[in-house]
């Protein structure tokens, strides 16, 4: 019986993760592919692993830890985003290689840590704890009333930001927002679902979905839907043929994202065929 | 008729410079309450800096420019602007409507939702496209672009408008609707429009401003042919506008528009400058 509770409890935990997991980044990918800030968000989430280095050879909690290293890079980040645009390539790499190293360095001189990295690649559901989803939820929850309050202003900064500063509104501090939003959520993620898999997620539905959808509120909402079916026949899968988790679901995102843009692709050119007959 | 009571735009000589030396020099003029101003003038003569100034991006080194009476930043929510080049996220997903109704943000008070989508149907439907509303704006063209960022700027209600090389992305068979658009608009706003494109002019246009560090107003098309007189080398064009413009000076729209259509045929510097040719 105390089996039984004690599984329906990690279940719980796993599939809360998973939720909110697959709403965040629905959310914060539909703004990343859309201001074509992929680059950037692919730099922070390898640089996390710096914060996530700091925060075990500290001996500190990584949850704690981790983000707030993210966002002092996400900080820095932004700040060479507006001073040196033309540049900002260069520095993201700079960023990736600094956070990569320093975390990589970190854990291996950690005295009684297990150096094992793929961890860190490919993530560990199955080590989700219950901090870690109260700490994704009240992120979810900051980031849905942020959004419901600004989402016309998102969407104006994301299509056209000169109009939108000709508007009053502050440009530079909503971008700022986003990325520190971004820096924030990245760590805590890449601890359970792994590096590899937040950056497949973070892109694989706006893609596919911004071929056939013209609203962002819908592309969130079918992303988000899309995300919880990858995240469901990864785990699946992972659990049927004992595989990793965490890179089958990275492949399974892949896969569907190769079989559905060319499914579109395909659709449009035999309606286009179509027209023209 | 006309309303002429009230001053829009005023220019009390100013001199505007950027590090390599003066733009604008000793510009003087003003415009009023729903003057229709067309703006030529070569590259680099200080077009572009002269909208600038209108909407306080630029200050005048010497002098004052002054819009409503107040300097530009304080009548900033009065003034729509739309740029040369519409820098949008092209690939974004997003629906002409939506394009619309986010102008709203322009406006110095809060619009409910309902004033929005009420402005957004009634400017959709002004500029022509209540028919590709619900369209993804990268698919529509580049001349129904240009009237969605023209209908965007109006969701504000705008006092002044400026346009800047509006119709370098319109189609010449779109050009009639495109001039009766602006002429409408006119009605209610201050028009001021940078073109080189001459064949583009709305019949509202009542003055013409050519700059080139000076900026010399011609307020009819007599005072035009002044400047140019069709007489001389210039008389002697194959379309026979010469005559046409000899025998009278008033002669209407059409007549501007044959002249300046010429003008565009031979536009080089010497035309420019003897636009420029400051009365004695």
């Amino acid at each position: 019986m105390i089996d039984l509770i004690t599984e329906i409890s990690f279940l719980k935990s796993i599939l809360l993760a998973v939720g909110l997991i697959s709403a965040l980044l629905a959310i914060l990918g539909t703004f990343v592919t859309f201001n074509n800030l992929n680059y950037l968000s692919s730099s922070l989430t390898h640089a996390s692993l710096g914060g996530i280095g700091v925060a075990i050879f500290v001996g500190l909690p990584v949850i704690l830890l981790a983000p707030v290293f993210a966002l002092l890079l996400g900080g820095a980040v932004t700040i060479f985003f507006y001073k040196e645009k033309s540049r900002i390539g260069s520095f993201l790499d700079l960023t990736y290689a600094l956070g990569m190293a320093l975390g990589i360095f970190l854990i291996t001189i950690s005295p009684g840590y297990q150096k094992d990295f793929s961890g860190f690649l490919f993530g560990n559901l199955l080590l989700v704890s219950d901090t870690e989803v109260y700490v994704l939820a009240a992120v979810l929850a900051m980031i849905l009333i942020y959004l419901a309050i600004n989402y016309r202003k998102l969407l104006l900064i994301s299509f056209d930001a000169q109009f939108a500063s000709t508007c009053g509104i502050n440009v530079k501090g909503q971008s700022l927002v986003l990325i520190l939003a971004l820096a924030f959520t990245l760590p805590l993620i890449i601890k359970i679902a792994g590096i590899t898999l937040t950056i497949a997620l973070i892109s694989v539905a706006p893609l596919l979905f911004e071929q056939r959808i013209i609203s962002v509120g819908k592309i969130m909402i079918f992303s988000y839907l899309l995300n919880l079916i990858i995240f469901g026949v990864g785990i699946v899968i992972s659990f049927w043929f004992d595989w990793p988790t965490g890179s089958i679901t990275s492949l399974v995102a892949v896969g569907i994202f190769v079989i559905g843009y060319s499914a579109l692709k395909l659709t449009k050119v035999i309606t286009n065929k179509r027209q023209s007959r | 008729m006309r309303n002429t009571q009230s001053v829009a735009i005023e220019f009390k000589d100013v001199y505007f410079k950027y590090q390599q030396g003066y733009i604008l020099e000793k510009v003087d003029f003003s415009l009023r309450k729903q003057d229709f101003l067309l703006i030529l003038g070569p590259n680099g003569g200080g077009k572009t800096s002269l909208l600038k100034l209108i909407m306080g991006i630029n200050r005048p080194t010497q002098g004052k420019v002054k819009v409503f009476g107040e300097e530009p930043h304080i009548s900033k929510p009065k003034i729509g602007y739309v740029p040369q080049n519409i820098p949008v996220n092209d690939r974004f997903p997003i629906t002409v409507e939506q394009v619309v109704s986010l102008g709203s943000f322009l406006s110095n008070k809060t619009l409910s939702r309902h004033e929005i989508s009420q402005r957004t149907k009634t400017w959709l439907d002004k500029v022509g496209l209540t028919k590709v509303a619900k369209s993804r704006f990268c698919e529509i063209s580049g001349g129904q672009q240009q009237r969605v960022i023209i209908a965007r700027v109006m969701m504000s209600q705008p006092e002044i408008l400026l346009l800047d090389e509006p119709t370098n992305n319109i189609d010449i068979e779109l050009k009639d609707s495109f001039c009766q658009l602006l002429s409408n608009i006119s009605k209610q706003v201050t028009v001021v429009m940078v073109t080189h494109e001459l064949s583009f002019l709305p019949k509202s246009v009542n003055k013409i401003g050519c700059v080139e560090k000076k900026v010399v107003i011609h307020g009819s098309l007599s005072s035009l042919e002044e400047d140019i007189p069709f007489h001389g080398e210039h008389n002697n064009n194959k379309s026979g506008h010469g005559s046409t413009h000899a025998e009278g000076h008033d002669c209407g729209h059409q007549c501007m528009v044959d002249y300046l259509a010429h003008l565009n045929n031979n536009t080089n510097l010497d035309i420019y400058k003897s636009l420029m040719k400051t009365k004695t």
